[in-house]
């Protein structure tokens, strides 16, 4: 004969999934060092019950063949052929003897047994519940049954000690497992989710150079303000950068001139914290200070901002970081054309006589 | 164009690209056109403003070859399951109701064994909102390709469940934990 089928009645009742690998733990006299050395990276293998069986006979050829080391092909839906998996019969070996299954009487009635499956090449079982289920993933879940490349590296959140994110990064080909919050941005994180930034229409570059040196005097410019550099920042580092505005005869800024090479709406954003001061202000505007294309006003309260474009349109909500800092984000109400603009960080709210200052990280235009 | 923010990209002496991520959660993902429901869960953080793709069943790459089954965003702007044996698009999307960005999104797209695709959507934990069913086709034999592709969007996502036959709403959020 060409081929031996067992028919389940049922699907395999009672699936759970296993894995098995040479592991030798060993700890100190005092618990307080462990080693573990493991062989190899084990397999996956799935147990299940064959139940309410009335050809015992097939079944118990089935192991047979399976304690020879006969591949065996599981198919978990007959309906869907193509799902199927070649497997190695873990147990039972014979001998063997199929019980009674309690369900329908232990003198008179079908058989029972339970059967571990291993797939010919190690790899994990996926989605095998015959019923309905053909795919299911849940943030944090492995995904090495696809794929996932991306070239350079990606910022993320990481669920850092105090819950609202340490900004980390995921070098090349790594993904991010980002965490976010539940209710809103301002909350603490504590959710996974698996971030995923591809845009249609292009990939994304930050204009403003030096974005991680506000010093840099190559291209950022002071007019009124100090500025002061190691200061706590959303990384769980300190290179976050602190602008102080002490004149009332101007209002100080901090700024950089960049260039748009695509006529196009432009996203500004920015990691900022209050300093001494309880309202700021971030533009994005024209060289000649003529216009603004955007102007975003900060005001804190006990910690908490409140944002507001005065131009342009805010886009999301502020998003709370470690460290006090929030990620605030305004685009262009329409596109720009190509050329130069400034990128300015102001630790006021654009009142000449008003003195402050703000604590800055990341400033960004995209 | 940047109609929203995106992760940070640090620079230094010149400015930085970061180049995009590239998904495929199921190389092997071939299931035959048939009544089936897809539950999507994710936070939006810009897909619906620049008709982005949240999820491709049965294609390795973000370039579709039909037929294929898709949850994707409009120019409206707003969500529809998509599909199309070829030639021909039978969609699905809940008129004037789209998510911002920061809302958290749940969407349901089924198709039936008649070809016909229906999305339901919640946002934040809201109401699911149905739409009306699209038109009907007969199933091909097999989907364009093999494989489940995320994107390309920019989201976070949460959950992805997809089941035989057309499932409510709540049994899909059952399967993927939310309920």
């Amino acid at each position: 004969m060409s081929q031996r089928v067992l028919l389940l009645r049922e699907p395999l009742r009672e699936l759970r999934y296993g894995h098995t690998q040479s592991v030798y733990p060993a700890d100190s006299l005092d618990f307080t060092q462990r080693q573990v050395y493991t062989i190899g990276v084990g397999t996956y293998e799935l147990t299940g019950r064959v139940r309410f069986a009335d050809n015992g006979q097939t079944l118990v050829d089935l192991i047979k063949a399976g304690s020879k080391k006969t591949t065996l092909t599981y198919t978990p839906n007959l309906s869907d052929p193509g799902v199927n998996y070649a497997c190695y019969l873990i147990k039972p070996l014979s001998p063997a003897m199929l019980k009674m299954d309690p369900n329908t009487g232990v003198e008179f009635g079908d058989e029972d047994v339970e059967i571990v499956l291993r797939k010919t090449d190690q790899s994990p079982f996926a989605a095998v519940q015959q019923n309905a289920l053909l795919f299911a993933y849940r943030a944090g879940d492995r995904i090495q049954e696809g794929t996932y490349t991306r070239v350079g590296s990606a910022r993320y959140a990481l669920n850092s000690s105090n819950g609202y994110g340490t900004l980390s990064t995921a070098t090349t080909n790594l993904a991010r497992l980002h965490w976010i919050s539940s209710a809103s941005s301002k909350g603490p994180r504590t959710l996974p989710s698996l971030l995923f930034e591809d845009s249609p229409l292009g990939t994304r570059t930050n204009l403003v150079l030096q974005s991680g040196n506000l010093k840099a005097t190559s291209v950022w410019t002071v007019s009124n303000v100090t500025v002061t550099s190691g200061q706590a920042d959303p990384a769980g580092g300190t290179k976050a950068f602190k602008i102080v505005d002490a004149t009332t005869s101007a209002a100080g800024i901090l700024q950089e001139v960049v260039t748009v090479t695509v006529s196009t709406k432009v996203t500004y954003s920015c990691f900022i914290k209050p300093g001494t001061n309880s309202a700021h202000t971030l533009l994005f505007q024209s060289t000649n200070n003529a216009t603004n294309f955007i102007q975003t006003r900060v005001t804190w309260s006990s910690g908490l901002p409140t944002v507001s474009a005065i131009t342009g349109v805010l886009v999301g909500p502020a998003e709370r970081w470690m460290n006090g800092f929030y990620r605030i984000a305004t685009r262009t109400t329409g596109s720009l054309t190509t050329g130069k603009y400034k990128v300015v960080l102001m630790p006021t709210s654009n009142v000449a006589a008003a003195k402050g200052s703000l604590i800055a990280y990341g400033p960004q235009a995209e | 164009m940047a109609l929203f923010p995106s992760s940070y990209i640090p620079t230094v002496a010149a400015t930085v690209t970061r180049q995009p991520d590239v998904l495929n959660l199921a190389t092997s993902f071939a299931p035959r056109p048939a009544a089936m429901s897809i539950y999507v869960r994710f936070l939006e953080l810009g897909t619906i403003l620049q008709q982005g793709t949240i999820v491709q069943v049965a294609n390795p790459t973000i370039t579709q070859v039909a037929p294929y089954f898709i949850v994707n965003a409009t120019a409206a702007p707003v969500y529809q399951a998509y599909f199309t044996p070829g030639g021909i698009i039978f969609s699905s999307s809940v008129a004037g109701v789209a998510p911002v960005i920061g809302n958290m999104v749940e969407l349901l797209a089924t198709l039936s064994a008649t070809g016909s695709t229906q999305l339901t959507q919640a946002i934040n934990g809201g109401a699911p909102v149905t739409a009306a069913a699209g038109g009907a086709t007969t199933l091909p034999q097999t989907f364009g390709g093999a494989g489940l592709c995320v994107g390309p969007g920019f989201l976070a996502l949460r959950n992805l469940v997809i089941m035989r036959g057309v499932q409510p709403f709540i049994t899909m959020q059952r399967y993927a934990g939310v309920q």
